[in-house]
């Protein structure tokens, strides 16, 4: 499978799916004015990827500054989506960069965690 | 004309609003119009979660406006397409300590009912409720007529160090004009 890569804008953030290593990597900012629209493709290769997963170790970096509501909705579906393989079996590591002046990214990356059963949000200060 | 636009900016000087903008808003726009507001803050020795608050408070209410405003601009795209977008009006000033930013657009009257009730459960609410709320409507499907999650008010009023002051105030039979002031 191809990988996805998708370069930064201003309000959009670099995404680097690569498929052989298997390695997630979504970095910047995110408040497009259509979130659904920008994440479609990223959804729709994050899908195949995963049904097709084996027993491989998938490492997520997501090191993102800020994001709008509505890329945050895109975050959790994200996540659901990771939770629901986890309990088939498959092994997702998920890394949350954050900058250390950035303490709502922090915060952020431990709301996320409230709301997750099986995912471990490894909090990481870059 | 001339005078009477004089009279317009100093207004918003009285007021200390430093940064406003009024007509068809962009994403673009809003992004350059985030920028100078980040270096502005910056410059004043805001400080870098203070910049992040009124910045995200500006994303919500700026897209708000290009999404739902019911004055719109529409342009054809391509032979197939037309994209519109929404007008309104946004300023950003000082109140005291506080940083404040005003929004403003046309709704149509019979959003009020949903939008009135709504504000004024947030307002109700407090930070750890708010954070409740938020993280139930992020698990949810989004509201029918939304184009976001439903979450762009939320997340504001949990930005805030007040209760959201709004106002709707009649234009005719059919439209509004929905204001909203932040404190931050």
């Amino acid at each position: 499978m191809d990988n996805l890569i998708i370069e930064a804008t201003k309000y959009t953030p670099k995404i680097l799916f690569d498929s052989e290593n298997h390695q997630l990597d979504i970095i910047g900012e995110t408040y497009p004015e259509n979130t659904a629209e920008f994440y479609a493709p990223v959804f729709k290769w994050l899908e195949e990827y995963l049904t097709n997963l084996q027993d491989e170790a998938v490492t997520v970096n997501l090191e993102i500054n800020y994001f709008n509501s509505s890329s945050s909705k895109v975050l959790m579906d994200m996540f659901d989506k990771f939770e629901a393989i986890i309990k088939e079996g498959k092994n997702i590591t998920l890394n949350w960069i954050y900058d250390k002046e950035n303490e709502s990214a922090l915060e952020y990356g431990e709301e996320f965690q409230e709301d997750l059963e099986v995912l471990k949000l490894n909090l990481v200060e870059k | 004309m001339q005078n009477k636009f004089h009279d317009i900016c100093d207004r918003f000087s009285d007021h200390d609003l430093f940064l406003t903008f009024s007509g068809p808003m962009s994403q673009n726009l809003m992004v350059e119009i985030g920028e100078i507001l980040k270096t502005k803050m910056n410059l004043e020795g805001a400080s870098f979660s203070t910049i992040l608050n009124v910045f995200s408070i500006l994303v919500e209410l700026n897209q708000n406006i290009i999404h739902y405003s019911a004055e719109r601009v529409t342009a054809q795209q391509n032979e197939k397409e037309q994209v519109s977008t929404g007008c309104g009006i946004i300023a950003i000033g000082r109140e005291k300590e506080h940083y404040i930013i005003l929004s403003g657009n046309i709704v149509d009257n019979k959003d009020i009912d949903r939008l009135k009730p709504k504000l004024e459960q947030l307002n109700g609410l407090s930070i750890e409720n708010l954070k409740k709320l938020y993280m139930e409507q992020r698990k949810l499907k989004p509201e029918k007529g939304s184009k976001g999650a439903g979450l762009g008010f939320i997340e504001v009023a949990r930005k805030t160090s007040r209760p959201l002051e709004f106002d709707f105030s009649d234009i005719d039979d059919q439209y509004s004009f929905f204001s909203l002031k932040t404190i931050i």
